[in-house]
């Protein structure tokens, strides 16, 4: 999941390196890798976390979370922002920022 | 005895006696003239022969249990397998021979909320019906090029599926033309996926290109092998044409050990304007055959089950596809209907297979409507003579068996009655004779010509001699 930052900068989330995760019904399983510490993601959090795997726009994704879950606009967003500091501070996830030329060449 | 009150008997030539089928008893054994002629006396005279053979006996006993009622009665409540999401009618491919419009659609995405009002009705339904699983299938056009749609009622149907208790399952008809991360999502949240590859490039590329000169293979082989690393069914499916029907075991086996797929799906070409323009033509139904089976088998002994679902003995049905079966597909515009298929294509034929459309939040449907397509899925007048009549149960309503359509037998039910015939014998530890049958090119003009296979047909049949 990408969104923009500073003029020609995009902020881009993506799992860690020591990270892996799958899918089972409840939601989503993830390990990490560095402490062996496994955790279980329920919904509608697991939403979020299939999102964020994705090479989406933060519009975009706010659009198929508020689908997904049947939330308001608001209530997805703060949704959003929660998983994502907390799962940034947890080490499963990495915020980076880049380039948007750069990001767009990469696909 | 009683004489039998429906067809569920057939008596198919062979180049060495008849195979006689009864496929709603899931029995098939093979006969000479003479037992023929007692079973006919028996359930279709209605004579009382005395001194028969224990082997026949037991044969008339079990042939005089009733058969299984494969068509839901009027009254059963709808029980709609699963609901089935054309997420675009826009494909990112430009194949020669594609049958659903896909180059003249317009790039129409479903909304996002049509999307979760269908997941919504169908978690309803699975509940309501005490199933365990909520199954849902995506069709297209290209079903992944409406990549927001599916992911949306992929999350939406895994909240709905645990609140209701129910396992998600999820299966996508798909072109694999796409990058690795669309491959990747799939991977990880679908369980069954079908991708079209018609063999090695050159044959892959000229049936299915991206854009005029550009094939779609390499990127193509790259999905299905990134699929296969993930647990997931993988079905391969072959179009299969003049152009590739004489190397089909050769394509099957080059699939089977380069993809490791669970199942390869053969099925010939449908003529469409566009086909016809571009030279591509369906295979002549003999050399289907004969390379048909050959390819199955060729799959078999790799350890991979490989089918012309026409020809799919798995047990008695009635109706070939989704039609009649009272399943749901949501089309981007909010219709539900029976088909898959554009409106245009069964309006042609007359056919009303529309039951339901989205309004707002909510999926109304029909039930008066789902079970008027399922009337019409189950009778198909061509089909009441033939022994691939609760098997192959028609192929395509629209397509091969609308109402009013001749009732002589087209390749379809051809190539249908040859390969039917010899996966029975396969099943029943006689390649031998399929073998014969598949060499001997007057036992395949009779058994693929055969108009009546009725056993009240019985005493007029030819064939069957040796």
């Amino acid at each position: 999941m990408v969104e923009p930052a500073a003029p020609g900068r995009i902020i881009q989330y993506e799992c860690a390196s020591t990270t892996t995760w799958a899918v089972d019904d409840r939601g989503v399983i993830v390990v990490d890798g560095s402490t062996g510490a496994i955790r279980r993601i329920p919904h509608p959090e697991a939403a979020v976390w299939a999102l964020i795997q994705r090479p989406y726009a933060w519009g975009r994704v706010m659009n198929i979370l508020s689908a997904a879950t049947g939330l308001d606009g608001a209530a997805a967003s703060s949704l959003l922002q929660r998983c994502l500091a907390e799962w940034t501070a947890a080490g499963l996830i990495r915020m980076t920022t880049k380039d948007a030329l750069e990001s767009i060449a990469h696909g | 005895m009683s004489k039998l009150p429906d067809s569920d008997l057939f008596a198919v030539p062979l180049p060495k006696g008849f195979l006689l089928f009864s496929p709603r008893r899931r029995l098939a054994v093979r006969l000479n003239r003479q037992a023929l002629m007692v079973l006919f006396r028996i359930f279709v005279a209605g004579d009382h022969p005395s001194g028969l053979s224990p082997e026949m006996d037991a044969l008339v006993a079990e042939l005089s249990q009733p058969p299984e009622q494969v068509i839901p009665s009027a009254n059963t409540a709808v029980s709609p397998p699963f609901l089935g999401l054309i997420t675009t009618r826009a494909c990112n491919l430009a194949c020669a021979y594609c049958a659903f419009g896909s180059r003249t659609s317009p790039d129409e995405r479903m909304p996002l909320a049509t999307a979760v009002a269908a997941v919504d009705w169908m978690a309803h339904q699975a509940r309501r019906l005490a199933r365990e699983t909520l199954d849902i299938h995506f069709f297209g056009g290209e079903p992944f090029a409406a990549p927001e749609v599916v992911d949306t009622a992929v999350l939406r149907g895994r909240i709905m599926a645990e609140q209701s208790g129910l396992r998600p399952h999820f299966e996508a008809s798909t072109n694999g033309y796409y990058t690795a991360d669309q491959a990747d999502f799939i991977g990880a949240y679908f369980h069954a996926v079908v991708v079209s590859i018609d063999g090695p490039a050159p044959v892959h590329d000229r049936h299915r290109p991206a854009a005029p000169g550009k094939g779609s293979f390499d990127r193509v082989a790259e999905t299905i092998q990134r699929l296969g690393r993930w647990e997931l069914k993988l079905c391969l499916r072959v179009c299969v044409s003049t152009e590739n029907v004489a190397s089909l075991e050769e394509i099957v086996s080059w699939l089977g050990h380069t993809f490791r797929p669970s199942v390869i799906n053969l099925e010939t070409l449908q003529p469409t304007p566009e086909s016809v323009a571009a030279g591509l033509r369906p295979p002549d139904p003999v050399e289907f055959a004969v390379h048909g089976h050959r390819a199955i088998r060729r799959a078999r002994s790799q350890g991979i089950k490989a089918v012309y679902s026409a020809a799919e003995m798995d047990g008695p049905r009635y109706t070939f596809c989704p039609v009649g079966r009272d399943t749901i597909i949501v089309s981007p515009d909010g219709q539900a209907a029976s088909c898959y298929l554009p409106r245009w294509e069964w309006k042609q034929r007359d056919l009303t297979l529309e039951v339901g459309r989205v309004d707002g939040a909510n999926l109304h449907v029909d039930s008066r409507a789902i079970r008027r397509v399922r009337r019409a899925a189950a009778h198909k007048p061509r089909c009441r003579r033939c022994f691939c009549r609760w098997t192959c149960a028609g192929g395509c309503l629209v397509n091969q068996t609308w109402p009013g359509c001749p009732h002589a037998y087209d390749d379809f039910c051809r190539q249908t009655r040859l390969l039917s015939a010899c996966a029975l014998l396969d099943a029943m530890g006689d390649s031998a004779e399929a073998d014969g049958v598949l060499t001997d090119a007057r036992a395949m003009a009779v058994l693929a010509e055969h108009a009546d296979d009725r056993l009240e047909n019985f005493p007029t049949m030819a064939g069957g001699h040796g």
